[in-house]
């Protein structure tokens, strides 16, 4: 049997099976991706002209809001990078993922939380607290997804026949028990309340603690779900992409082991810094401070050694696509860890806390940086495991412009608001009156967010398609070249 | 260090749970705050309202704590007051926020009456025309109670003693108002100092100062006063007592400048009228004032280079003359535009019908000079 009827004929088949549930988490936050923008898209025209969609209960701006954050991070984000774990797993371990069927029925499980988080937050069930906005029986559902997820994953990575593991690997094992942890302490899950039962309105559950020190909790979470799940699982990929599309090894082992243990450190530290102007405990401000700072450290080495890694090899992001994502979102990422620090510092908290900097600052993070690493990661991993090439090329391309530059103008616009609300708010004006200067710069966010949108269902349409009709990978020279995603 | 698969997975638990116990942990078991001089536990009718508050999202633009370096954030002149910990010692879920789309609520008991929430919350545009949150028309009847008993409460026991001093104001307005139009007006101006009563504008009435009287009116006023100052606005519907009506003579010819002034700069207790002086400057608040002297002929309605201090009512020529930017009489060229028959003022003002469609002495037209 020759090597070209190998790849084309039945055995194909059976040879990409083993990805099957890779694939299957991918097309799911594909899907998810369009929802979420869409969602951001109708909050966005809200916000410019109030009374669009006025008065309709499910469609409203505060609850059309959470629905958008929750989609494109726990559906769009998380499921793609899981997606995307359970291919560089298999990889790097030299077998195959423990069980295939946990991980497609944690997939369906976790599209079923999904739909239930849409309709509950729509019909006004709330917990009302930023990133965990899903109710406390949404969150028992969550956690047995996500240890279903982290139980299948450390018994791949247990039962490994490559023993040597690779620093995706660390950040992966370090992501998968993170969430679940983050998850439950985030969410006060076991303190649930159960509002008086004869009053319907009042029936909520929403897992909290009673004082100001319930939000300490809420920020720990809030921010550990960005730095201990969405950055690091985001920064495995990366790390798994550049050297193998490159070809090249990783340039420093020991600033992959920095930057891991910095991150492990520094991250849960700094969730205090959403809240630096309340009357918490002061050294719960200065240990977030200082860890904000000390992020540099990780942030540095990890960037470093990408950078380093891509030494003579930069010509090819004009070849490969995914790489073209991958690196973007470096930039981006450096921008997000450079603001960072200095947002947390009491000085400049002062002038952006508070205002629409922060949402650009957001957007930066999780649009700039996370989805263009998981655009990356799909383009790659779709056309290596499916061997067809992608549909086409051009849309992949306008795809990558649309997400940039919409992007850049969602994170620009708000970010110039931001500074003069906060500086109009020092001077003592009233925020009714800086109410009115936010209007023309969410106009620019509504046009780039639709811009965004319109990248999320290009990707939906060119994946669909290469699914469908992408042209055969027949060679071994094609294959070869997806392997080294161009 | 070799990085095996023990050593990452302990690892990567253990640093996280550590720094877990040092910031939540110790913080929990050691920061117990005691309850503050204003915090109380919520009614069941406001824990009701808390629960709508919350599934309808207005914690994403709405913050509850305001910040040592916010002074205008939270209640204006009224109610301003930096965050204590001991403030949310009753509270289940901390209703922060992190974005301040709209104003600080933390001390939004008693600032506004029930009235200007209901008209408020049917559509923000209504009482706040700049305003960009969204209609929550779709919450009514006893959820709309709920959630305005819950926005009263907001402020704890200092929202209390707000809501009480508004309650019984509210009370004293009502009664005269139910009485008679001229006990309501007898009233309101109870509320005004003496020394302020007599005051003239401060701002000499240039068509310069009536063009801007009419431009912060319509952009501020007319939800509530409405678009022709009859007081028929889309929030009037909500409000007892009424909102002024501006066509109406009897109000124009009792209230003085001064009187005005107060109204606009604290708001006039036991109304929804709420205090206008953090947004507006003095200088716009007295060319509101010029302004809302010309509703009667026509202010509203003639075209911009009609808007002269003719059309005022009591118009004096002489006030500010000579004064720097003051009125310099009338102009030479137009001086037949000047109204200054009294006969014709009588026959305008008490007719509304100044209103576009409405009748109007054929030989009194507004600006005319009625000659």
């Amino acid at each position: 049997m020759t090597a070209t009827q190998e790849l084309s004929g039945s055995r194909a088949a059976t040879s990409t099976d083993e990805y099957g549930a890779s694939r299957a988490w991918i097309y799911s936050s594909i899907i998810w991706l369009a929802v979420g923008t869409s969602f951001a898209l109708i909050a966005a025209i809200e916000m410019v002209s109030p009374d669009f969609l006025g008065g309709i209960s499910y469609l409203e701006f505060g609850r059309i809001r959470p629905i958008h954050v929750n989609s494109v991070t726990f559906f769009w984000l998380s499921m793609a990078n899981i997606g995307a774990f359970y291919y560089i797993v298999p990889k790097l371990t030299g077998r195959p993922i423990w069980s295939e069927q946990l991980a497609k029925v944690s997939m369906w499980l976790w599209n079923i939380v999904g739909i239930l988080m849409v309709l509950t937050l729509a019909a006004g069930f709330s917990q009302a607290r930023e990133y965990a906005e899903m109710i406390w029986p949404l969150d028992i559902f969550v956690m047995i997804v996500l240890l279903l997820n982290a139980f299948n994953i450390l018994m791949t990575i247990y039962k490994r026949r490559e023993k040597k593991l690779y620093v995706s690997i660390w950040y992966i094992m370090g992501s998968v028990v993170w969430l679940p942890l983050v998850y439950a302490i985030g969410n006060v899950i076991w303190s649930p309340f159960v509002g008086n039962p004869d009053e319907p309105n009042q029936n909520l559950f929403s897992g909290s603690l009673t004082g100001i020190n319930d939000a300490t909790w809420n920020w720990f979470y809030g921010h550990n779900i960005l730095g201990l799940w969405f950055t690091t699982g985001g920064v495995a990929l990366v790390y798994y992409l550049v050297p193998v599309i490159t070809k090249t090894p990783v340039y420093s082992h020991l600033m992959s082991m920095i930057g891991f243990w910095s991150i492990s450190l520094f991250y849960s530290m700094v969730g205090q810094h959403h809240i630096l102007a309340t009357p918490t405990p002061g050294y719960l401000k200065l240990i977030a401070t200082l860890g904000s700072i000390g992020l540099f450290i990780p942030v540095l080495t990890f960037l470093t050694n990408i950078w380093m890694t891509m030494r003579g090899n930069w010509g090819r992001i004009y070849a490969s696509l995914p790489l073209k994502f991958v690196l973007v979102g470096t930039v981006f990422y450096f921008i997000t860890c450079i603001q960072g620090p200095f947002q947390a510092v009491q000085s400049f908290n002062r002038l952006i806390h508070f205002t629409n900097w922060i949402v650009g600052h957001a957007h930066l993070a999780l649009l700039g940086t996370m989805t263009t690493w998981a655009m990356g990661a799909i383009y790659y991993i779709i056309p290596v495991t499916l061997k067809r090439r992608i549909y086409s090329p051009g849309l992949a391309e306008i795809q990558f412009w649309m997400v940039v530059s919409g992007f850049l103008l969602i994170m620009i616009s708000l970010q110039v608001v931001g500074l003069i609300q906060g500086a109009e708010w020092l001077r003592g004006e009233p925020v009714y009156k800086t109410v009115q200067d936010l209007k023309p710069y969410f106009a620019v966010r509504a046009i780039g967010g639709s811009m965004v949108v319109v990248g999320a269902y290009i990707q939906a349409y060119n994946i669909y398609k290469t699914v469908r009709s992408g042209p055969r990978i027949q060679t071994q020279m094609e294959q070869s070249l997806a392997e080294v995603g161009g | 260090m070799k990085m095996t698969f023990g050593t990452v997975l302990a690892g990567a638990v253990l640093v996280v749970i550590t720094v877990v116990f040092m910031t939540l942990g110790v913080s929990t078991l050691t920061f117990q705050p005691l309850p503050s001089d204003t915090a109380r536990p919520l009614t069941d009718q406001e824990e009701r309202g808390r629960q709508i508050y919350m599934g309808n999202g207005c914690v994403y633009c709405h913050t509850q704590y305001v910040r040592p370096q916010d002074w205008n954030a939270a209640g204006g002149a009224k109610a301003s007051r930096v965050a204590q910990a001991g403030d949310y010692i009753f509270q289940k879920t901390m209703l922060l926020g992190t974005e301040r789309t709209g104003p600080d609520l933390s001390q939004e008991g008693g600032i506004h009456p029930d009235d200007w929430h209901r008209a408020h919350f049917t559509n923000p545009r209504y009482t706040s025309p700049n305003s960009i949150m969204p209609q929550f028309s779709f919450i009514q009847g006893r959820e709309l109670d709920d959630l305005i008993a819950y926005v009263q409460s907001l402020g704890g026991k200092a929202a209390d003693a707000r809501m009480a001093q508004l309650k019984s104001t509210q009370d004293e307005v009502m009664k005269a108002w139910n009485t008679s139009y001229e006990a309501h007006l007898a009233q309101i101006k109870t509320m005004v100092p003496d020394s302020w009563k007599e005051l003239k504008s401060a701002v000499p009435p240039t068509q310069r100062s009536l063009l801007h009287g009419k431009q912060i009116f319509v952009t501020n006023c007319i939800g509530c006063h409405g678009q022709y100052g009859d007081s028929r606005g889309p929030a009037s519907q909500f409000m007892k007592p009424d909102p002024a009506n501006f066509t109406r003579p009897e109000l124009q010819l009792a209230a003085s400048d001064g009187q005005y002034y107060q109204y606009l700069l604290f708001g006039l207790p036991g109304t929804s009228m709420p205090a206008w002086g953090d947004y507006l400057t003095v200088q716009d608040i007295w060319d509101v004032i010029n302004f809302l002297r010309t509703i009667p002929k026509g202010g509203l309605v003639v075209p911009d280079e009609q808007l002269t201090p003719a059309l005022m009512l009591q118009f004096d020529p002489t006030y500010g003359k000579g004064a720097p930017g003051g009125y310099q009489g009338p102009d030479p060229s137009n001086s037949d535009k000047i109204l200054d028959d009294p006969l014709c003022d009588v026959n305008v003002f008490p007719d509304v019908s100044v209103l576009p469609g409405g009748v109007r002495p054929a030989d009194c037209q507004v600006g005319s000079g009625g000659k």
